[in-house]
């Protein structure tokens, strides 16, 4: 053996021993939680006085083979467990996170979940969103696995990250939801439900195995062709195309209207010339013109997009039809596959797309059906929320008032959000003149501004009066 | 994430409780030790998310480990083993097949020689591809 137990052992100890002077430093920031600060002190502290431990007696011990407690707690450092969570912490802004949009956020989960969390918001330089949970799953396997049975902090930690530019963009709220259709879809294994519902002895299916090339002589029969595609392109599909009906589901067109705004952010100026939209499928995404054309179905399974202006659904369709008659060629890549150590080659084609679309396009009742028994009908967006958005929109915004209540009654999270976009895009040019900036300079950076300075004000009055209502 | 991302394993901590419990029950059977405690039980219901999911009714042994994963988990072990499986009826006889095996050994009858030696060779098999699904980091070559 090159290295030595010894060797390996002492490598061991001296990143427990320096993850533990990392969380003697978190420990000393101040944090507006006690949560926070009692899960540092007591939690992780626990765990890494624990695996220094097993590390310490396994190197004392005379035995030539590692203890079980030993590669289970070294398991949990190579997967980076601990240090993903101590990151977390290390890179959580307490002082200025998006406060608003996190309440509404913070009121959905709970309602759908009954449960209490924590939420680290993360700001992050790039331009995308997350949102998963870090500390529950590893806790659970603790107290099963190595007896850790005194843990003070009982909740989930959930990892939010956001572009630090858009801190404050409301109007990308929309894509947040998405984000947390995959934690929601994740946390009650919806994909796998999904996915359990394809027919596998069905032509489409079967007919899969002429895009896969076997090495070795390995056979290809209805088994292997279903434990290829739950590892790729369809369980992963199903995933995005989930978070897509949950982000529908629950915040409605506003949805739409900041994932397109995030397409023209990442689309060049070449592109735009050719009209030249990427809208390609991929082992993790199925193509835009396919996502689409399910969240405008639905949206139609609510019974809303006949009841938009008509200006909202010709934005809508247009970009649909842009998806629809993008240039955008397919790269049709070919790559290996790794199945428990079985190498699969699945060459991409048109002919593969067409046979996955299919297949999903089989299961989107139950996508649909299965996110709206997750939700729940309050969660769910209906005429009245978008009624309210459009006359928040219209009686409030346009006259540049905050949108934080109609009748007297505390606005509604979803209307405010999707109300914004209303008056965005229908009262562009009165609410310009209205504030004096029509120069357009700034472009629509100052509209933008003040549509969401209205929002957040009405986000954070609305849910102080909804308390008193309730 | 919103856009296309490169595939990059999360390996869940359950592949590695669940490789814990095979290799608590090759212990048991093997009767180098014997407890049998909740790693029967977890065991058991191994094979009966298989069966599940070949008979259409979803269900899973924790919130991250469905029964297309054991389907997955346990075909390869019977590839290995050089058991053919082609079709969904025939992964499901065998998983009924092993799911009475241990039934019965929990129950205390007595298990004949060679299905014991059956059902411990499965189990390792099963502990092999966890191991190397815990190992695996996938996303290999992808080109045009």
């Amino acid at each position: 053996m090159i290295i030595s137990k010894e060797d390996y052992l002492n490598n061991l100890l001296d990143s427990f021993c320096k993850y533990e002077e990392k969380l003697n430093i978190l420990s000393n920031k101040a944090y507006p939680s006690d949560t926070v600060k009692k899960f540092i002190e007591n939690d992780l502290k626990m765990i890494i006085t624990e695996f220094k431990e097993i590390a310490h007696k396994d190197l004392n011990n005379n035995k030539d083979y590692f203890s079980e407690k030993t590669i289970i707690a070294n398991y949990i450092w190579e997967q980076e467990a601990l240090q993903k969570i101590a990151k977390a912490v290390a890179n959580t802004d307490f002082k200025s996170h998006p406060l608003e949009i996190m309440n509404v956020f913070r009121d959905l989960i709970k309602d759908i979940e009954k449960n209490d969390f924590e939420i680290l918001t993360i700001p992050r330089e790039e331009m995308n969103f997350s949102f998963n949970e870090i500390w529950f799953k590893l806790k659970i396997f603790l107290e099963k696995e190595l007896n850790m049975n005194d843990f003070t902090v009982d909740r989930k930690f959930i990892r939010l990250t956001f572009p630090k530019n858009h801190k404050n963009n409301l109007l990308m709220s929309g894509i947040f939801f998405h984000e947390i259709g995959h934690y929601l879809v994740e946390e009650n294994n919806l994909a796998d439900r999904i996915f359990q519902n394809i027919d596998f002895s069905s032509a489409d299916f079967l007919s899969l195995k002429k895009c896969i090339y076997v090495y070795n002589g390995n056979q290809l029969g209805q088994v292997e062709l279903i434990n290829i595609f739950k590892g790729s392109y369809l369980t992963n599909w199903i995933k995005e195309l989930l978070s897509d009906i949950l982000a529908v589901y629950t915040v409605g067109p506003a949805f739409i209207f900041s994932m397109f705004n995030l397409v023209i952010n990442s689309t060049s100026v070449n592109d735009f010339y050719n009209d030249n939209l990427r809208n390609i499928h991929s082992l993790s995404h199925p193509s835009f013109s396919f996502r689409f054309e399910l969240i405008l179905k639905a949206l139609k399974e609510l019974e809303i997009y006949n009841e938009l202006p008509k200006l909202l659904k010709d934005k809508i369709k247009s970009y649909q039809n842009a998806y629809a008659n993008s240039n955008n060629q397919q790269p049709n890549r070919s790559g290996d596959i790794r199945i428990n150590n079985i190498n699969y080659r699945i060459q991409e084609s048109k002919f593969l797309f067409q046979k996955l679309e299919k297949i999903i396009s089989d299961l989107i009742p139950d996508m649909l059906a299965e996110s709206e028994r997750l939700l729940g009908d309050s969660n769910i967006i209906n005429k009245d929320k978008l009624d309210q958005a459009e006359k928040f929109a219209e009686q409030r915004i346009k006259e540049v008032i905050p949108p934080n209540e109609l009748n007297n009654t505390a606005a509604d999270p979803i209307a405010i959000i999707n109300s914004g976009w209303y008056a965005k895009l229908l009262y562009k040019n009165s609410l310009k003149k209205r504030v004096g900036k029509t120069d357009g300079k700034n472009g629509d950076y100052d509209l933008n501004l003040l549509i969401n300075d209205l929002m957040k004000y009405s986000l954070r009055t609305s849910r102080i009066q909804r308390r008193w209502q309730d | 994430m919103l856009m296309d991302y490169s595939q990059k394993q999360e390996n869940s901590l359950f592949d590695l409780s669940l490789s814990l419990t095979f290799d608590k029950i090759i212990k048991s059977l093997t009767k180098e030790k014997d407890s049998k405690d909740k790693n029967y039980e977890l065991t058991i219901k191994f094979f009966e998310v298989i069966r599940d999911f070949c008979n259409k009714q979803f269900s899973e042994l924790n919130n991250e480990f469905s029964g297309a994963d054991a389907f997955s988990i346990f075909t390869s072990a019977l590839n290995n083993m050089d058991i053919k499986v082609e079709t969904i009826d025939d992964v499901l006889e065998e998983a009924e097949k092993y799911h009475n095996y241990l039934i019965s050994f929990k129950a205390e009858e007595p298990l004949e020689p060679e299905k014991l030696e059956e059902l411990i060779k499965l189990l390792e098999e099963l502990n092999n591809q966890l191991s190397r699904k815990l190992e695996s980091n996938q996303m290999n070559s992808w080109g045009y």
